[in-house]
């Protein structure tokens, strides 16, 4: 017998989560596959998180993120990352009107409920910058004023590993300001066949506007409620503290392949992603299994490496699996 | 005329006998006592070292004058050391010395008057003395730079600490550093889920065993019935994961519970003990994580489904087939019977 808050909540949760259904059809209609992602994809959208995406072109990153804002009635902007894109391109600036003799502020494309930064790690790290009060701070400063950003905010961005000439990766401060970060793989070769298909009949499929905005502030009330033991705290903590201090939880032989563990940021966002993939798998409690399967797009982009590591071959998910399989689970 | 030459040459040389004499006797005694400044100059309430010293014959008993905590008026005695003996250059001598640390807060010229230090030959009851020359001090005053400005007195300044002032507080911050350390020691220990002492724990049996009897403990701690149910499903599903590891070597305790069903489904193990396992497993995740409240017939079944857990999976010990042993071999020679 659950208690009677957990039992009303569930009760809720089934109630109001039938739109996430109908949001991964929908999506699932224009992407084939990728179902992960598409998972994730509604993760930040429910817990307010930013999302960055990672994979080799052509694996349907911005036509993920398209379809998903096309799919609510919200605005959506898409900026194109260049190396000679300006901040004022991103946030927006102030133009001199000769005809009233004053100036006036031109808001820039960041001011969309929904924000595309395609191949975000094309630009040099001052336009990467200028994203950086939008994101934390839900607001823009142009010239001395302080403009709000419309509710919800979400900053999908785009980046592709391969390259590296004429590329900037994106710096420390900001990478941690991205709630998940999707390393997106390869498609099944089932899944290929069904793109080659579509592809080839020449059919243009796009999402249908089906959710509203109460819909989505509605659904991220609730994912605040959902309930989160001590144990689990006490589970996401040691996680965290894991990546920090390895040779506190057996993993001696790590403590010199980690430059730097995980910030405070990461306990905050696994609590938030775990708590809305309750939600998603209709529960008004997270349990252990929602942790570890949010662990590695929160901790990825938080843990860096010595040079020791990448020598050695070792990748961030290693240390990741490494830590999960250390860590007692309650 | 002869006479009077005669006379006077005697009285030369009874003179001359009598001064050679002298001397060498005196020589031979040569007591004395100096006192010596090591600056005649210092700065007022500066310090400065006044030595008393005295060379008598080593046959001779001293008797060293007693030393107040001033001088005079003016001269106080901040600190005496004890007095010294050592051999002087001439082997039937010795030296005595004493050291006194002098400071005085008047300027002006002090006169420091001369030291009587007494002194007797064994078997001679008469007392000789032995004065020292009187000595000067000189007292500077400060001279102050009018041209500067006026600036705060300077602060009392702080004596070195020696190692006996500040070894009780070393011994303070160990103790405390040790109660710290036995504190962390015990709830390290207990958040690892490990017995205090590792090399006191015993091993009572397999793990099965070890499990059945920590399962019998738990019960006894009556923990949900007190309403610790929280404590009393995480100790349950504890005993369970760790019996998992020390049994069939699935690493349970760090696995959740879906992956423990896989693991135990790969290790091969009894069918019948899944369901079971995965019961129990569900309705603790439930108490430990959604706050249910298991009903008490719940509670009771987990516990008797824990232990039937426990038997279903337990190593089987294969004894030796004794009916089968007994049989004696077919002794015939018709080969298909032999078959």
């Amino acid at each position: 017998m659950l208690e009677n808050n957990i039992s009303e909540l569930n009760e809720k949760i089934q109630r109001e989560s039938a739109f996430v259904d109908m949001l991964t059809m929908e999506m699932h209609r224009v992407i084939v596959g990728q179902k992960q992602m598409i998972e994730r994809l509604i993760i930040g959208l429910l817990s307010n998180g930013h999302v960055l995406l990672e994979g080799v072109p052509g694996l349907a990153k911005t036509l993920a993120i398209k379809s998903l804002a096309n799919s609510i009635d919200l605005s959506f902007s898409r900026i194109q990352f260049t190396p000679d894109l300006l901040p004022a391109d991103v946030v927006g600036t102030m133009i001199y009107s000769p005809r009233q003799e004053e100036f006036h502020v031109r808001k820039g494309p960041v001011f969309a409920n929904f924000i595309l930064a395609d191949e975000i790690n094309r630009s040099p790290a001052k336009v990467q910058s200028a994203l950086l009060e939008a994101m934390q701070e839900k607001q823009v400063t142009i010239g001395d004023k302080t403009y709000p950003l419309p509710d919800p905010f979400l900053v999908l961005a785009t980046q592709n590993p391969l390259e590296q000439e004429g590329t900037y990766p994106l710096p420390e401060a900001q990478v941690d300001r991205f709630m998940l970060k999707l390393v997106i793989t390869y498609p099944s070769k089932q899944e290929e066949k069904v793109i080659l298909r579509q592809n080839i009949n020449n059919e243009v499929l796009s999402t249908r506007k089906i959710l509203k905005p109460a819909d989505i502030q509605r659904a991220r009330e609730i994912v605040k409620e959902v309930y989160l033991d001590e144990k689990i705290e006490n589970y996401i903590t040691d996680i965290v503290f894991a990546s920090r201090f390895p040779a506190d939880y057996n993993l001696k032989k790590y403590k010199d392949l980690i430059r730097y563990g995980a910030s405070p940021r990461a306990s905050i966002f696994l609590a938030m992603a775990a708590k809305a993939l309750a939600f998603i798998k209709r529960r008004g409690y997270v349990i252990p299994e929602d942790v570890r399967a949010v662990a590695h797009d929160v901790l990825r982009h938080r843990i860096g490496l010595t040079y020791e590591a990448e020598a050695e071959n070792i990748t961030t998910e290693d240390i990741i699996n490494e830590i999960l399989n250390s860590v007692e689970v309650p | 005329m002869r006479m009077t030459m005669n006379m006077n040459f005697r009285h030369i040389f009874v003179i001359l006998f009598t001064l050679i004499v002298s001397v060498v006797f005196t020589d031979s005694r040569a007591q004395k006592a100096v006192l010596s400044l090591d600056s005649s100059s210092i700065k007022i309430g500066e310090r400065v070292q006044l030595r008393l010293n005295v060379a008598l014959p080593k046959t001779a008993t001293i008797y060293w004058p007693a030393i107040a905590d001033t001088l005079t008026s003016k001269i106080e005695v901040a600190n005496k050391t004890k007095v010294d003996t050592n051999s002087t250059s001439r082997q039937e001598f010795v030296n005595y010395s004493q050291n006194l640390l002098i400071t005085s807060f008047d300027t002006g010229f002090h006169y420091i008057p001369p030291f009587t230090v007494y002194y007797s030959y064994s078997g001679d009851t008469s007392r000789h003395l032995l004065l020292t020359d009187a000595v000067y001090l000189k007292v500077r005053t400060v001279e102050v730079d009018t041209t500067r400005a006026i600036r705060d007195i300077h602060g009392p300044i702080q004596a070195p600490l020696t190692f006996s002032e500040i070894a009780p507080y070393l011994g303070a911050i160990a103790i405390v550093g040790l109660i710290i350390g036995l504190i962390w020691y015990y709830f390290w220990r207990k958040r690892m889920n490990k017995p205090l002492f590792p090399m006191l724990a015993k091993v009572v049996g397999p793990p099965w065993e070890i499990a059945l009897q920590n399962l019998v403990l738990l019960d006894d701690k009556k923990l949900w019935q007190n309403g610790k149910i929280k404590e009393y499903y995480s100790e349950l599903t504890d005993i369970l994961r760790q019996y998992l590891f020390q049994q069939h070597g699935i690493e349970a305790m760090e696995m959740i519970t879906s992956e423990i069903l896989v693991a135990y489904d790969s290790a091969g193990l009894q069918p019948e003990g899944r369901a079971i396992l995965s019961s129990i497993l569900v309705q603790a995740d439930y108490t430990k994580f959604a706050k249910a409240i298991p009903q008490r017939s719940e509670n009771e079944l987990s516990m008797t489904y824990a232990k039937q857990f426990l038997e279903t999976t337990k190593p089987v010990v294969a004894l030796p087939d004794i009916k089968n042993a007994a049989k004696p071999p077919i002794q015939t020679t018709d080969p298909e019977l032999k078959a």
